[in-house]
Parts: structure tokens; C-alpha cells; sequence
């Protein structure tokens, strides 16, 4: 077995003590490792076990696998089909198909996040379809814009929330305001107001 | 009382991680290193975070304080390098001291700056020279 030392005091007086920790792949849950710290006992320095990076890397290695599968059914479950997300991407077809079906074929950190980005903004994938064109994009924003607004809105029924966007010659003006619907602490934080300016 | 200049040049510290590759480490993690740098800025293996501070991930490094490594058994102790750094939205702390004893780099604090280290108010002050008294000692 190999000798245990400890890398602050050189000492092999060391003991292993393991500890839980939480690792989380966005989308894809959680799950608890267990991970080594050395403690020497000759000298009290905690270090981190070298170890611990194979046992973490292959837990998310799953997680990852868990968020991908998980991203790409939630798209489809919203009717994008693998196949026009696999064209409006420019991926080569079944590229997305076996990224999910294939043990074997895992997606690079980068194609993980893109489909990340893409299930936080769906619409996303509607600007990828206008070919990435300035002026669509802009429109697809503020559209998605006012449709989470409409979501604000249903979501807090005690405030009232108003949006609005206004363009003139000399001013462009775009706000969302909240404001709750109780009016009596309105209307003595305007007194207060009204009060000090007396 | 910290020293107002650093202990180390910083880039023997970036040239250890560098080096990490070979074997055996010459930078090691201290207990805890690993949970702040996964929970804070998604770096969740030591050669992760090591690839990292590679990359030159540490963004405009601002040294804070150099004060002695409280529980070290070398006598003296040796003294461990504070920095803020910044990283996209993040501004994170890094604390590290050089071992005489085993040669060995160790990386003591990896972590976002709002979980302790002076203040931004505090190292603007003590920029300025308006705080030397107050100023105390925090890894």
C-alpha cells in the first residue's frame, strides 16, 4: 500500500478523512461524492487528496449526460424536433439525435453549453433561423420581452405592471414598472413627502 | 502586522501551476480550496482550477496583504500572499504561501471576495493611506 505523506510537513503520520460534497451540472440535478481530505497529525495541515479529481469528473461526467438528455427533451417537448434544430444551428444532421441517444457519443463543453444557452432562451433558435441577422434578432428580443412581461404580470397579481416602448425623433424610451396594489402606503410615504417639503 | 508589499513574485506562483502537469504537484489544495472554487466559480477538480490560473484566468490581480500562515509548524511561519482578482462579473480572493520546508506551493484561500478579505472600501482606503491603525489582520 502505498505511503501516505503529507505535503506541507513531509511526515507519513497522516490520516484520510472523507467528506460529502454536492456536485450540480445546470439541468441536470445533483448528486453527492464523497471526497478525501489527507489531515496530517503531525503538523494539523488539510490538504486535498489528488484522487478526488478522477471520482469528481466521472460523477459529472453523468451529470452532464443527465443535463443534455434533459435539455434536449424539454426543446422537443416545446415542438422544436432535433432535426430543425440540427438545420437552424447548421449542425450536421443527427448531430443533436446521437449527442441524446448515443452512450457513446458525448457533445464537447462547448456543444453542452449551446444547448444550455438554448434551453434558458428557446427563441434563440429562432434568430439562428433568421440567419443571425441583426434586425431580427432585435425584434425576437423585444418580442420575448414583452411575453415574459405578460408571464410578470399573471405570475404577481398584487402588482400592477406596466410596459411600454416609445420612440420619437430626439427619445426612445422602454421601461417595465412594477408597483404593488396597496395604496395606502403610497399614499403616506407622499405625505411624508409632502410633509418634509412643508 | 501584514506587510504592505508581497511576500512572492506572483509569477513564480503562475509558473508552479504551469508546471502542474508533471509529477509529483508542486501546488497543492488546502482542505476546503475545492468546495469554494466548485460552489463559487464552477471549477470543480484541482486540475481544473489549476488549467484556470493557467489560462491567466486571474484578471487584474490586486495585492491585498502578505500575513503569516497562522497554523503553519515552520518557524518562522511563512507568509501567504492575498490578491483579489477578477473573472467576468466575479471578483474572487486567492491566498497562497511557498513552503521552505516541502517546496512546496499551497493554495490556501480560492473564493469569491464578498466571503471575507478586507472590503473593497477598505483596500480603496488603505490605497489612499487613510487606513493604517484599523487596518487588521484577515486570511
Amino acid at each position: 500500500m502505498e505511503q501516505v505523506i503529507c505535503s506541507y510537513c513531509g511526515k507519513d503520520n497522516v490520516s484520510i478523512e472523507e467528506h460529502a460534497i454536492e456536485l450540480s451540472e445546470p439541468y441536470g440535478g445533483a448528486s453527492i461524492v464523497k471526497i478525501k481530505e489527507k489531515v496530517c497529525n503531525h503538523c494539523g495541515f488539510i490538504e486535498d487528496d489528488d484522487s478526488n479529481d478522477l471520482v469528481i469528473k466521472r460523477e459529472l461526467e453523468v451529470l452532464k449526460r443527465i443535463s443534455l438528455v434533459k435539455v434536449i427533451d424539454a426543446l422537443n417537448s416545446m415542438g422544436h424536433t432535433t432535426a430543425s434544430m440540427e438545420r437552424a444551428l447548421g449542425l450536421p444532421a443527427r448531430t443533436i439525435a446521437r449527442w441524446k441517444n448515443e452512450e457513446s457519443m458525448s457533445p464537447s463543453a462547448a456543444g453542452i453549453a449551446l444547448m444550455r444557452i438554448i434551453r434558458t432562451f428557446p427563441w434563440i433558435l429562432a434568430v439562428a433561423d433568421a440567419q443571425f441577422d441583426h434586425v431580427a434578432a432585435r425584434g425576437l428580443l423585444l418580442q420575448n420581452a414583452a411575453k415574459e412581461v405578460m408571464k410578470i404580470r399573471t405570475e404577481h397579481s398584487d402588482y400592477d405592471v406596466i410596459s411600454d416602448a416609445r420612440i420619437s425623433s430626439n427619445h426612445f424610451e422602454l421601461f417595465i414598472k412594477g408597483s404593488k396594489k396597496t395604496i395606502p402606503e403610497v399614499v403616506s410615504g407622499e405625505n411624508k413627502v409632502f410633509g418634509f417639503l412643508r | 502586522m501584514p506587510k504592505p508589499q508581497p511576500e512572492y513574485d506572483i509569477k513564480d506562483f503562475l509558473k508552479a501551476c504551469k508546471e502542474n502537469g508533471r509529477q509529483p504537484s508542486k501546488v497543492v489544495l488546502m482542505g476546503g480550496v475545492l468546495r469554494t472554487a466548485s460552489s463559487d466559480f464552477s471549477l470543480k477538480t484541482k486540475e481544473a482550477l489549476l488549467a484556470f490560473i493557467n489560462a491567466g484566468g486571474l484578471e487584474n490581480l490586486e495585492f491585498i496583504n502578505s500575513i503569516p500562515f497562522r497554523l503553519s509548524s515552520e518557524v518562522p511561519p511563512p507568509n501567504c500572499d492575498a490578491y483579489h482578482f477578477n473573472s467576468g462579473f466575479t471578483i474572487g480572493y486567492i491566498s497562497f504561501f511557498y513552503s521552505e520546508l516541502s517546496k512546496h506551493w499551497v493554495i490556501k484561500s480560492f473564493h469569491r471576495d464578498d466571503k471575507c478579505g478586507p472590503t473593497v472600501m477598505e483596500i480603496a482606503l488603505r490605497n489612499a493611506e487613510l487606513l493604517t491603525e484599523s487596518l487588521k489582520e484577515r486570511e
